[in-house]
């Protein structure tokens, strides 16, 4: 018998895993379930409320409003900028990430973090030190290649994560089958990264769409920026609305594009790693070109932006700055910005419960819902809002309550990732040992799990803080009377060539958004990818 | 110390979606004993430990612990309230949290004051390591820090969920004996899930089978393996030599000639499956007299070995001979084979089943190869 058992012990049994037992069982609990529900109608209600009214203008209204040849332009503008800008920043977004996760190019290390850092200069302070400089940046071609140097770490980063996790034994053996180099990256490398490039060129294409502020102070007309001044200027609501009607339809089709060239392709989610590091491909002696190009890269993206704004910090403080305006907008920054951190990652957090420890079909349902608004520019929330408060809730509009909220639908996004990703690592069988201890659900919760995700919930709220901080078209439309922040001021001062008194306001802005920048740079290429999770 | 309590299993079915898993499955488990549920991957346990535990709800059937309903077609009790403690497979201890603070998670502040948890520690023999964190322990060390906080709140029941999987071999007798010991001391009851038939019969007061989400047979680990009840019980709980025969009045005909028998009588005359265990196999020199074979192949396990013989019988399949390593023949050797002690018969018409078994037993294989690979790799994470 001993022998029988030394055979049975030579092949031990996989372990009946536990979590596999419990997948797709969970019965939700009816509290949480409503807690969602109710989130989900906070973050679509507004939305719908817009294309209901629109659809509801009858279509003789829709024929006036729409079919002018004022709209034509639009449309070519903003699919012209999109096509253009998300094919440009996907080339250089992939290039620079190969280049630093794949080759030895000298000094990779520091190239992957400055090659990420012009994502904390807002564009619209990009475009402004460009402007400060020269005019002749206003129209396509400056519009194009300024969001591009703002935007390609969108597509960087999440590509660089799935270069660094790839098994380079893959690229490899299609090397030992007798593939060149060049074959090996379009048939094997590129296939890799495919979700991560198309969720990336997804985000640009998105923000494209949304971004005001960098197209205003451009002079190039796109949907985002119409649908403000037909707001700001004519106060005409019908108009503006019939606008981000259509602009919410563009980002319906982008998520659909996205979504049907992504097909099948979740062979490309990459497992914990490789076991070795890949052996990175020699650049020779074009390293030198690539090098240059890296620095120009940088310089253009980065070192210009900074050094327009030293210099114009340096020229506005010898005007004089008005110390006092500067420290409220500061303050009041700060507030907004860490009030909408907190309810932000307070709504994430039951939603990502019911996501990760529940998952059925109405939680897929309710998770997809409350991600919408990442397709949905900024100042589409913020006129839904408007909408939506003067006809029902009339006592909140103009309130900062309003503009917290409006923070929170636009970057629930953002805090669900991280706190979704967070919840996954904590296995719920840590929750079920509190349960058999004594411990009553809620108790287990916070007992068990809560410490172990404090980290991803840190990572939430500094990234809606990052993203509040810099947010400048909703806080335009929504901040009560009296309200400024750095961004609104900034905006009031460069919108009027104010360049040095703007510049101390997009400092500071750039400044305070350094600290969670650089608290998550580590963390941003997984956080920065969330198409995978959508 | 702890108030030992039986606990009583009637009916229990559970089914997800389609597929039952459990299908009526009763179970007693006596009050302080440490009873073993053996079953093959998949057969249902951790199910059957989820539903005691109030982690998943019962379809049907009850659950009794002493003299409470935990669970009927009215009640089903939270978790919390169940008083069941649980060593789930790799431990899962709080990482965020310090041994001690582990071992007292489920006491009130006043008791883990007053020297429970050394206590808790001394029992599972970690005195001193209450400061460690989880990962600075080793798997067996972990395993025990588990066992502690499960037994903190002097629960009923402890159930344990293939605890000794994660370990290494040579870790998991050691752990084993230590983990049998603390329950002993603890006068705690135990239901212990395991695939692994050595761990069963070495470690429990009483071993339940359990195959397609009902137990077949619970009894003392002797009895499950001298007397299974039948083919297929006795093929997993152990190495089993299966052949036809022919009744005849206390003594069986077969290939290996007229042996005795015990077990299931039937009317002489009838065919019958006969079970020998390969210990019970004896290979002599081919002088010896007795039926001759042919060894095949031979495994050398170094305490013991195993023989593959050809009886060189068309109706009898090939049979498994265990020898001590230094009396073990070599391939190709003819020998004579002579049987100790007594046959288990099975009715007639149990011979298809027999065949049967050996192809399930053959699929079980391949599925224990092909997880083990699995199951290291889950090891090493």
């Amino acid at each position: 018998m001993e022998a029988a058992t030394a055979q049975r012990r030579g092949v031990a049994v996989a372990p009946t895993s536990w979590r596999r037992a419990r997948r797709g069982r969970g019965r939700p609990p009816l509290g949480l379930l409503a807690i969602c529900t109710a989130i989900a109608l906070l973050v679509l209600a507004p939305v719908g409320y817009l294309l209901d009214q629109t659809l509801a203008t009858g279509w003789d209204e829709v024929q006036r409003l729409l079919f002018r040849e004022f709209v034509g332009t639009l449309l070519v503008n903003t699919a012209t900028l999109v096509v253009a800008g998300t094919i440009v920043c996907a080339v250089l977004g992939v290039a620079v990430a190969w280049f630093v996760e794949c080759t030895d190019l000298p000094g990779r290390r520091v190239w992957a973090v400055l090659a990420a850092l012009p994502i904390t200069v807002p564009a619209f302070v990009t475009s402004y030190s460009w402007v400060s400089i020269t005019p002749a940046v206003q129209g396509f071609w400056g519009a194009t290649g300024i969001v591009t140097l703002a935007y390609y770490p969108l597509v960087y980063l999440p590509v660089a994560a799935v270069l660094r996790g790839t098994d380079p034994a893959l690229e490899e053996s299609a090397r030992s089958v007798g593939m060149g180099p060049w074959r090996t990256f379009f048939r094997v490398t590129l296939p890799q990264m495919r979700i991560a490039l198309l969720g990336g060129m997804l985000l640009v294409a998105v923000h494209m769409l949304s971004e005001y502020g960098a197209f205003a102070m451009l002079r190039f007309q796109t949907f985002t920026t119409a649908i403000y001044d037909e707001y700001k200027l004519s106060f005409d609501g019908a108009a503006a609305s019939m606008l981000a009607s259509v602009l919410v339809l563009f980002c319906l089709v982008l998520l659909v594009a996205e979504l049907g060239a992504r097909g099948r392709g979740r062979y490309a989610r990459v497992d914990s790693g490789s076991a070795r590091p890949p052996t990175p491909a020699r650049l020779g002696r074009s390293r030198w070109g690539v090098l240059a190009g890296f620095g120009g890269l940088i310089g253009l993206a980065l070192g210009l932006p900074m050094a327009t704004l030293v210099y114009w910090v340096a020229d506005g403080s010898s005007a004089g700055i008005d110390l006092a305006a500067l420290l409220a907008a500061t303050g009041t920054s700060l507030k907004l910005g860490l009030g909408a951190a907190l309810l932000t990652t307070l709504l994430a957090l039951p939603v990502s419960v019911l996501a990760v420890r529940h998952p059925s079909r109405l939680a897929t349902v309710i998770e997809r819902a409350t991600y919408l608004p990442f397709a949905l520019p900024g100042i589409v929330i913020a006129l839904a809002l408007i909408v939506l408060s003067i006809h029902y809730l009339p006592a909140i509009y103009g309130t900062t309550q309003l503009l917290i909220v409006a923070y929170a639908i636009l970057s629930l996004p953002l805090a669900l990732v991280a706190t979704r990703a967070a919840l996954a690592q904590a296995p719920p069988v840590h929750e079920e040992m509190a349960r058999s201890l004594g411990c009553g659900p809620l108790t287990a919760m916070i007992r068990a799990t809560l410490p172990r995700i404090l980290p991803g919930l840190a990572a939430a709220t500094a990234l809606v803080f990052l993203a509040t901080v810099t947010e400048l078209t909703a806080t335009l439309l929504l901040a009560p009377i009296g309200t400024e922040t750095l961004a609104t001021e900034f905006w009031a001062k460069a919108s009027t060539l104010s360049y040095g008194a703007a510049a101390p306001y997009a400092a500071l802005m750039v400044a305070i958004s350094a600290l969670p920048t650089y608290l998550l740079t580590r963390r941003l290429g997984g956080v920065v990818a969330p198409p995978e999770e959508r | 110390m702890s108030p030992a309590t039986p606990l009583s299993v009637a009916g229990l079915s559970k089914a997800f979606g389609e597929a039952p898993v459990l299908s009526g499955l009763d179970l007693d488990v006596p009050a302080g004993s440490l009873t073993a549920v053996l079953g093959p991957s998949g057969c249902g346990k951790t199910t059957l430990l989820r539903l005691l535990g109030g982690f998943e709800r019962a379809d049907g059937g009850s659950i009794r612990l002493g003299g409470r309903v935990l669970c009927d077609a009215r009640t089903h009790l939270a978790p919390e309230r169940r008083a069941i403690g649980f060593v789930p497979q790799e431990g899962a201890l709080f990482p965020h949290l310090d041994v001690a603070a582990n071992v007292g998670f489920g006491l009130s502040r006043a008791e883990r004051r007053g020297g429970r948890v050394q206590d808790l520690l001394a029992l599972v023999d970690l005195e001193g390591l209450g400061k460690r964190l989880p990962h600075q322990l080793s798997g067996g060390q972990q395993q025990r820090v588990a066992l502690a906080r499960a037994l903190a709140p002097e629960p009923g029941l402890v159930l344990l969920d293939e605890p000794f999987d994660a370990l290494d071999a040579a870790l998991r007798a050691q752990v084993r004996g230590e983990v049998r010991a603390a329950l002993r001391a603890a006068g705690a009851t135990a239901l212990l899930v395991t695939h692994d038939q050595e761990e069963a019969l070495s470690l429990a007061d009483s071993v339940a089978v359990m195959r397609g989400g009902r137990i077949v047979q619970a009894a003392d680990p002797q009895t499950i393996y001298r007397d299974p009840v039948d083919a297929e019980v006795a093929a997993f709980v152990g190495e089993a030599v299966l052949l036809e025969g022919r009744l005849d009045g206390g003594y069986v005909e077969t290939a290996l000639g007229r042996l005795r028998t015990r077990g299931a009588a039937a009317a002489d005359g009838s065919g019958a499956t006969v079970l020998l265990r390969p210990e019970q196999i004896l290979c002599q020199g081919p002088a010896a007299g007795g039926p001759r074979g042919l060894v095949l192949s031979t495994t050398f396990y170094g305490h013991d070995a195993t023989a593959r013989i050809d009886l060189g019988d068309p109706g009898c399949r090939k049979i498994v001979a265990r020898a001590a390593g230094h009396l073990l023949p070599q391939a190709g050797d003819a020998v004579s084979v002579a049987v100790e002690g007594t046959a288990l018969v099975f009715p007639a018409g149990d011979d298809s089943q027999g065949q049967g078994v050996e192809r399930r037993l053959a699929l079980a294989d391949g599925r224990r190869s092909r997880s083990s690979a699995c199951g290291r790799n889950a090891t090493g994470y």
